[in-house]
């Protein structure tokens, strides 16, 4: 007899509370169909089961000639602005990446019965469905949680997936594994009182090490680097902790809150630094709601000071060191005894797989291997062969990795010719993994609602050019990281990239260009040691010329054995974008019409029918020759930090705001003058306080940085704070360029014009019957 | 028997012929720009890049079509809203469906791909009501023979069991003794393959 539904059918082997809390969201579900819960309320609700937002789900979307409202069926909506049948996203946490090979059969079942059949990997080690209706939601968490995976605080303002360096326990310079230590943090913090009222997320990474990339530590809320100690003659185990760290728009690097915080005290200070954030983070302005803008309001002393007096009033919990019996007792097991390669046959392409794709252990006679997903997908099926690969291999030593592969962990070496066969059957047997062809990129456009550019379909360009002339590139060219996001907000990780690209637009004539903005020299080693600058925005159609620049510059001209960071600080900023400048302009739309689209999307780059209108014309013209200053002003910002001249960086930084918004304020009232503060004071009547500037998503953010620094000049800052003031410079600079691309959009639809008529096609026969 | 949640059906095209995914790509917008499908279109996404992946698809809010590679060179149907009524009927329609879309492609690409409807994947992707079993086999695979014997007009229907392996969905393979053209398909005779008992 078939089950009437799935609750009922995995009812005995669901754990108990997974179970309840699915009810829970089931219900909450219904409520809101009957118009019971209020929207905001709903939204979080279902963004803490990792129901996420997509692209088009306000009910529009530009076809390249309109905007069409896509008229779905059912009227109520699932959050501010969210259609209900609109398809979604489905985040699915794996903590520390790990994961067996049962609960990979089920993550590709669900995948084909309520998502389109691909499966994402994350940089965040997580897995994200795309295309999901809301409905399903609650069947797809219960196949989960049958076999033990969580979808609970995937989203929303909490403590998301605790990540951990994939190679934790099979590394050569790791302190100690730890892994355990990641699982049992995630654990306790998953659900915990004090993790509950958060203005934002917190992510929490783990490494054991410090000078690898490992973790990423440094770019994380709350990190923790595994580290010994001898005490009295014994190996004690401990964790340099640290607070406020973060990409997004304004990256910031994570400053130390304890050195060698004992074991039994990680969870009582992450729930100290819990509760800390929750009292005192910001709540209403989302935009700097999270730790680390707590950390800088403050400085980490205070911060410090705060965890310490909110450690000392919690009251005891046993799991504080209850969980040290499970990290003792816990072991990986190899599924096979070791055994060296020497002697086996290798079969054709093996050498270069295992020169990218697979890593000695510390373990004599294993290896890691490497997965190699392009773009971080893989098929349903896929995802069940490689479940039987794993299951031959290495049985439950599976784990996604933040650079959207998957790795095998205890691979007996004498089965590495036969695993790559393995692999290459299932078309997962790709070479190149952590070099210039494993690009990582975020959804951007092809999913995310916050994506400008199409980072998706750049990436796909890059790979497939380099591939095919990745046998001849120099190994130093082989070895360098591309990492790209598709707006601001560093998903694709562009700040700790060789070479890093972000998503934005720039106008020519009345037409938006997509661009990239160039991030160079970021650091991926010592968990994300220091961020790249900014050098320059270049049409999204010149990239990959960009990217042949940059490389060949770096063949020729660096030092024997000079890495790529150290070959850009040499270069300098100047030089580096003179590199890029040739491939800045935008040609005329007549002679490349291409350029006025994305990768992989015919669709004119547009949001709204322009026409050509003179007013607009000559507004942009001036705004252009106005804004250049600014761009200009802002460079020069990075020259200045570049040389060291601390004071003057940050000075340049502020004008090049003050320039900007001078630029946009003469827009409207051409007698502004030079006076900034009369500009600032013209720009907040004129734009702030209408709200004109405001973004659709950051809202005000961006122009509170004019008037915290016009307000609160940096006195005597470090290289630190100027840099901040620069990259906060750069960012009021796109928030300007936007405000008038809005504006001037606005314009045009205020003129009647002639709507723009779609090109002929042939009428298409169907057979009788059919309709058209 | 119940309708599927999800249902699936890929055609292929003759020859193993195929389309660039700039093509696909570009005429997959033209479809949604041109009002030339029956349900809500949502965008077009390209997963190009995936071995043995979708290919191109056209997502809608009841439907995606995607041309794929997997298998050979075709178009597939996946119909994600549950149709009401019986696993019969979301079979017919699916085809409906698929065929008008395959039409469509051949027209819209100048008859650089045709297709060959002699050849049928349906795959049903809903593993509680039909796990890929022996038993949904003998239940869904003489209803499935008896329908396309319909379409077909013929009594040479080969329909057989796509994989074994419980894991993946319950699938089977039409095929017929000859190439059979679109224009050889009756959308009335498939509507009334539903209520024709098999030949």
């Amino acid at each position: 007899m078939i089950a009437s539904n799935w609750k009922e059918v995995l009812a005995p082997q669901t754990e108990a509370s997974l179970s309840h809390e699915i009810d829970i969201f089931e219900g909450q579900i219904a409520l809101m169909k009957q118009g019971k819960l209020d929207e905001k309320v709903f939204a979080e609700t279902r963004l803490r089961k990792g129901v996420y937002g997509q692209r088009y789900d306000n009910g529009q979307r530009h076809d390249g000639f309109q905007s069409r409202t896509l008229s779905f069926p059912q009227r109520h909506v699932k959050g501010p602005g969210t259609e209900w049948d609109a398809p979604g996203m489905q985040r699915i946490k794996i903590p520390f990446g790990g994961m067996t090979p049962d609960q990979m059969d089920v993550l590709a079942q669900v995948a084909d019965e309520y998502a389109e059949g691909i499966l994402h990997v994350t940089t965040r080690q997580d897995f994200q469905l795309h295309y999901v209706h809301i409905e399903d939601t609650p069947d797809m968490m219960r196949r989960l949680a049958s076999v033990g995976i969580t979808t609970h605080e995937a989203c929303g303002n909490v403590v998301r997936n605790t990540t951990c360096c994939p190679l934790a326990g099979v590394c050569h310079t790791e302190a100690f594994d730890v892994t355990p230590y990641a699982k049992a943090l995630a654990d306790f913090l998953m659900g915990h009182d004090d993790t509950q009222d958060f203005g934002r997320k917190i992510k929490v990474a783990f490494s054991g090490c410090e000078d690898k990339a490992c973790g990423l530590v440094m770019m994380h809320d709350i990190g923790f680097i595994g580290k010994t100690r001898l005490i009295d003659g014994v190996k004690v185990r401990g964790f340099d902790m640290y607070v406020g760290g973060g990409l997004g728009t304004i990256p910031h690097q994570a400053k130390l809150l304890a050195a060698f915080v004992p074991e039994e005290e990680i969870m009582p200070i992450s729930q100290a630094v819990s509760r800390v954030f929750a009292r005192l983070g910001e709540k209403k302005n989302r935009n700097r709601a999270r730790i680390k803008f707590l950390v800088a309001r403050l400085g980490i002393e205070a911060f410090q000071r705060l965890v310490q007096e909110e450690r000392a009033l919690l009251p005891f919990d046993d799991r504080w060191g209850g969980y040290l019996e499970e990290v003792y007792a816990y072991r990986e097991t190899p599924f096979k005894p070791a055994s060296p390669l020497n002697g086996k046959q290798r079969p054709e392409g093996f050498d270069t797989w295992y020169r990218t794709n697979v890593r000695p252990q510390p373990q004599e006679g294993y290896v890691v291997t490497t997965v190699h997903l392009p773009l971080g997908d893989l098929t349903s099926a896929q995802m069940i062969q490689l479940a039987d690969v794993a299951r031959k291999y290495v049985g439950d030593n599976v784990r996604t990795t933040v650079e959207q592969n998957i790795v095998f962990r205890w691979v007996a070496e004498s089965d590495l010719p036969a695993l790559y066969q393995d692999l290459q059957a299932i078309g997962l047997g790709d070479t190149g993994a952590g070099t210039i062809v494993d690009i990582t990129a975020c959804p951007g456009t092809d999913t995310c609602k916050l994506g400008i550019a199409s980072s998706r379909g750049l990436a796909r360009e890059l790979i497939i050019r380099l591939k095919a002339k990745n046998a001849t590139l120099d190994r130093a060219i082989q070895d360098l990281r591309i990492k790209i996001s598709g707006c601001f907000n560093s998903c694709g990780q562009h700040h700790v990239a060789d070479i890093g690209f972000f998503g934005n637009s720039r106008k020519s004539g009345n037409r938006k260009v997509p661009h990239f903005q160039v991030v160079l020299g970021g650091q991926w080693e010592k968990n994300a040691g220091s961020y790249g600058l900014a050098i320059g925005s270049v049409p999204a159609k010149s990239v990959p010329e960009v990217v042949d620049a940059i490389t060949n510059a770096y063949l020729e001209q660096r030092e024997p054995a000079e890495r790529f960071q150290d070959w850009v600080v040499r270069l300098g900023k100047k030089e580096a974008r003179e590199l890029i400048r040739p491939f800045m302009p935008i040609p005329a739309f007549e002679v490349s019409p291409a350029f006025f689209a994305d990768w992989g999307d015919p669709r004119t780059f547009t949001l709204g029918d322009l026409g050509i209108g003179e007013c607009a014309g000559e507004v942009v013209s001036l705004f252009s020759m106005e804004i250049s200053k600014a761009e200009s002003e802002a460079f020069d910002a990075q020259l200045a930090l570049e040389d060291g001249e601390i004071q003057t960086a940050a000075e340049r930084g502020f004008n090049a705001m003050i320039y900007a918004a001078k630029a946009l304020v003469r827009t409207e009232f051409l007698d502004v003058g030079d006076d900034p503060d009369q500009i600032v004071t013209s720009f907040r009547k004129r734009f702030f306080d209408t709200e004109k500037f405001f973004d659709p998503y950051a809202k005000g953010k961006f122009g509170r940085y004019l008037f915290k620094h016009h307000k609160d000049p940096v006195e005597n800052p470090n290289q630190e704070q100027a840099r901040q003031v620069i990259e906060e410079a750069q960012l009021f600079i796109e928030a300007t360029h936007a405000c008038e691309m809005r504006l001037t959009e606005s314009i045009q639809q205020s003129i009647p014009v002639l709507p723009q008529a779609k090109p002929k096609r042939k009428p298409v026969k169907l057979p009788p019957g059919y309709k058209n | 028997m119940t309708s599927p949640q999800r249902i699936q059906i890929k055609l292929y095209t003759k020859n193993n012929s195929a389309l660039s995914k700039d093509v696909l790509i570009d005429r997959f917008h033209s479809w949604i720009q041109h009002d030339l499908l029956d349900e809500i279109p949502i965008d077009v996404a390209d997963y190009s890049h995936v071995v043995d992946g979708p290919g191109i698809l056209l997502i809608t809010h009841e439907a995606d079509y995607a041309f794929d590679e997997v298998g050979g060179a075709g178009l597939r149907y996946v119909r994600k809203k549950e149709m009401p009524g019986s696993l019969e009927f979301a079979i017919t329609q699916g085809f409906l469906q698929v065929v008008k879309a395959a039409r469509l492609l051949e027209q819209d690409t100048a008859g650089t791909v045709s297709f060959d409807l002699a050849r049928v994947e349906i795959t049903i992707l809903d593993r509680r009501l039909y796990p890929n079993s022996s038993a949904t086999t003998d239940s869904v695979q003489p209803v499935v023979t008896g329908l396309f014997s319909t379409i077909f007009k013929t009594k040479q229907v080969e329909c057989a069991r796509v994989s074994e392996d419980a894991r993946f969905p319950f699938a089977l393979t039409i095929r017929a003794p000859h190439t059979l053209e679109i224009d050889e398909i009756s959308p009335a005779s498939v509507s009334e393959a539903v209520l024709v008992p098999s030949l």
